[in-house]
């Protein structure tokens, strides 16, 4: 699904993304773990396509296509979804309004119909209802005044809302409470399936424990150091970075 | 309803459709027209203008605001004829809907008939009813003259006050004593002219007299030409206003205006201001009396090279008065806003009250904002607070946004909605006017960069 050769990305002339090459097979999931200023987030958001990064080489495939040149909504459209390290807030606009108008973007670029509001409220409300996420967050301005908790939560549902090919999480699990992390982690243990696969950055075993990854790999410096399956995750926990960088 | 029959004034009649130059020369000469105008003082009029002329860059209230063109232009007065004219379909007319076709009240297609406490008068009438009125109400520029710190009247800020008063005699809305009208009250200007450049001189009186309330939206669809505007708003004791002045289209045109409102005692305005490209607003309120408070808040918007400026000043003459101002601003392309909120506290207007913001938005390099928030406070018993910010589009809200799927474009326009929805018009309004114009911004504007 996902394949990036050789990626180097530089800020400032500061390289942050070093010569990368992962793949993330479709249908599996690949998990990243690594320190904190490796680089994770900025390859998410090289993926996902925010601006202000240089691409000083290699590609990203994603299903077969160069990708590098798509605007970032061109790409969600294309079924990329990130869920952010840190969710923005957008006073002004209703949560659920905004999320209907992104995914009637997303099928307008697909030559969809637009959805049934009233469907879509009813679906909103199911959702909901399985994040344990209370209903009055629909209607509440986009992740303003939410907890740390809850834009994260946000974050979910607004996947599987809008029920993307290519999921990057990135740590989705930083500020979840022990329930929350739960839950969260069946939403996307349940979503996940044989077309769609899913990139997960995280700190922390936990929630690896519940989502089983098919790949684990060791991010260092903007690159890969090391890689496995989930026992890597157990290695990593007893010992921690120093062991491998 | 009190509709009196429109009064016509001869000496511009016998004069309409010349340019305003033959015009200036012509009454500067031939005394006969002066004396035509038997309620104010012409003369006096004619001599501010002729001195003070169009003011230019040089004036400090006039330095975000090109004044070149209108020297420039050789301007037609327009022909004064109170026919009925066609009304676009697409302008909505509600049951109070006031017309001033070409800066004059046209009873032809006005609907105000059925609104109990709203009477329409032209000046001649009202002061010939409300002799004590004219003494008020009167269009004598050095009323509204600018008193400098240094104890100086500047009368060069109000050539043009003079000037619309040379040309448009007047409309009196009067709102009765305790009259209570909830259902809006449209003044809906028409100024659109295909051929040549007009000048408009729209000059608006509103009365609200004792215990009244009343809520007036006013929007201006112009083309080609320049509209220099007067409106002077009195609320008497206790009166309550809401009043929304709008720029609902300027194609091609120029607009400059004075705004001047009159505040008596526990008497309440709220004003809502959207101020477009190639708009010129001037707007002076006076808190006169005990407890009179005004809240203004206003949209100002430019696009491509243009500037839309705002001078708003306050002055607190009674005690415990109060005054809000919040403004917005967004400036696309190589456009320019401005607002120069200015406060003064005269002595003994203690207990008094006043605050000023502004946020402004800048959708583009070379775009440009500014304000000028400035305190003249001469009592020591009085709160004041200022503050102005100015900002781009944050691009990670951006990204956010995009990231889901929402096109470049849409997500600017939705930020730049929730941006000046901030302000707090209604939605109505916000979607008919504001946003409209908005989105004109987005097909011709380089928001995409
Ligand atoms: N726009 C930028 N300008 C300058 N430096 C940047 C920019 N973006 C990222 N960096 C730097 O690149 C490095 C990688 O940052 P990144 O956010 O990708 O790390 P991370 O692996 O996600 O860390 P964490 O685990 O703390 O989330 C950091 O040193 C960061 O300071
Ligand atoms: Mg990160």
């Amino acid at each position: 699904m996902l394949k990036i050769t050789n990626l180097s990305v530089s800020v400032d002339k500061k390289k942050i993304i070093n010569n990368l090459s992962l793949e993330v097979p479709t249908g599996k999931k690949v998990a990243i773990m690594g320190p904190n200023g490796s680089g994770k987030s900025t390859l998410s958001n090289v993926i996902a396509g925010k601006g202000g990064y240089e691409i000083n080489e290699g590609e990203i495939l994603y299903n077969n296509n160069d990708i590098l040149k798509l605007e970032p909504e061109e790409r969600a459209a294309s079924g990329i979804y990130l869920a952010f390290q840190y969710p923005v807030e957008i006073p002004g606009i209703a949560n659920s309004s905004f999320l209907r108008t992104a995914i009637n973007s997303i099928r307008k670029y697909n030559g969809k119909k637009e959805l049934d509001t009233r469907a879509f409220l009813e679906e909103c409300k199911e959702i909901c209802e399985k994040l344990n996420i209370d209903k009055s967050f629909l209607s509440r301005d986009l992740n303003f005044g939410f907890s740390g908790g809850e834009k994260k939560k946000n974050e979910i549902f607004h996947m599987l809302m809008i029920k993307p090919t290519l999921c990057i999480l990135d740590e989705i699990d930083s500020g979840l409470d022990i329930d929350a992390l739960k839950v969260i982690s069946e939403g996307i243990t349940h979503y996940s399936n044989k077309d769609n696969s899913m990139l997960i950055i995280t700190h922390y075993q936990r929630l690896l424990d519940y989502v089983k990854p098919d790949q684990v790999h060791i991010f260092n410096e903007g690159k890969i150091i090391e890689s496995g399956n989930y026992e890597l995750v157990k290695i990593l926990e007893a010992k921690g970075y120093k062991e491998f960088v | 309803m009190n509709l009196l029959r429109f009064w016509k004034p001869r000496d511009i009649r016998s004069l309409y459709k010349v340019f305003l130059q033959d015009y200036i020369s012509k009454i500067s000469t031939e005394k006969k027209h002066l004396r035509e105008k038997y309620w104010l003082n012409s003369e006096a009029l004619l001599s501010h203008f002729n001195k003070e002329n169009i003011p230019d860059n040089k004036i400090e209230e006039w330095k975000n605001f090109k004044t070149g063109f209108l020297k420039k232009t050789n301007w037609k007065i327009p022909e004064l004829k109170n026919k009925k004219v066609q009304v676009d379909k697409k302008i909505k007319v509600t049951e109070n809907s006031l017309f001033f076709v070409h800066g004059r009240y046209n009873s032809k297609i006005s609907k105000a008939g059925n609104t109990k406490g709203l009477n329409v008068f032209s000046t001649y009438e009202y002061f010939k009813l409300n002799p004590s009125y004219k003494e008020k109400v009167y269009s004598n520029p050095e009323k509204y003259m600018e008193d400098r710190l240094s104890g100086i009247g500047d009368k060069k800020t109000t050539a043009l006050i003079a000037l619309n008063s040379l040309l448009n005699h007047g409309t009196v809305i009067e709102i009765e004593k305790e009259a209570k009208i909830s259902n809006p009250i449209n003044i809906i200007n028409l100024s659109i002219d295909e051929t040549s450049q007009l000048l408009i001189s729209p000059y608006i009186i509103i009365i609200c007299k004792q215990n009244s309330e009343a809520i007036f939206t006013e929007k201006t669809y112009t083309k080609n030409c320049w509209i220099n505007g007067l409106s002077e708003i009195y609320l008497e004791k206790n009166a309550k206003l809401t009043y929304s002045k709008f720029q609902a289209s300027i194609d091609n045109s120029i607009q400059t205006s004075s705004l001047n409102c009159s505040l008596k005692n526990k008497s309440n305005l709220d004003l809502k201001i959207f101020n477009r490209e190639n708009c010129k607003e001037d707007i002076r309120v006076f808190l006169n009396d005990e407890k009179a408070s005004a809240k203004i808040s206003g949209i100002i918007t430019s696009k491509e090279r243009k500037e839309s400026d705002v001078y708003c000043k306050v002055v607190h003459n009674g005690k415990q008065t109060f005054s809000d101002q919040s403004w917005r601003l967004l400036s696309s392309d190589s456009s320019k806003t401005s607002v120069n909120g200015k406060i003064r506290v005269n002595r003994l207007a203690k207990f008094s009250a006043a605050s000023f913001s502004s946020k402004s938005l800048i959708l583009s390099d070379k775009a440009s904002s500014f304000s000028k928030p400035e305190l003249e406070i001469l009592e020591d018993d009085v709160k004041c607070k200022h503050g102005a910010s100015f900002g781009e589009i944050d691009k990670n809200l951006l990204f956010y946004m995009q990231s889901r799927g929402i096109k470049k474009q849409d997500a600017i326009f939705t930020l730049v909605n929730a941006f000046l929805s901030e302000i707090g018009f209604k939605k109505f309004d916000i979607e008919e006017i504001v946003l409209k114009s908005i989105k004109e911004f987005f097909n011709i504007g380089n928001a995409n960069e």
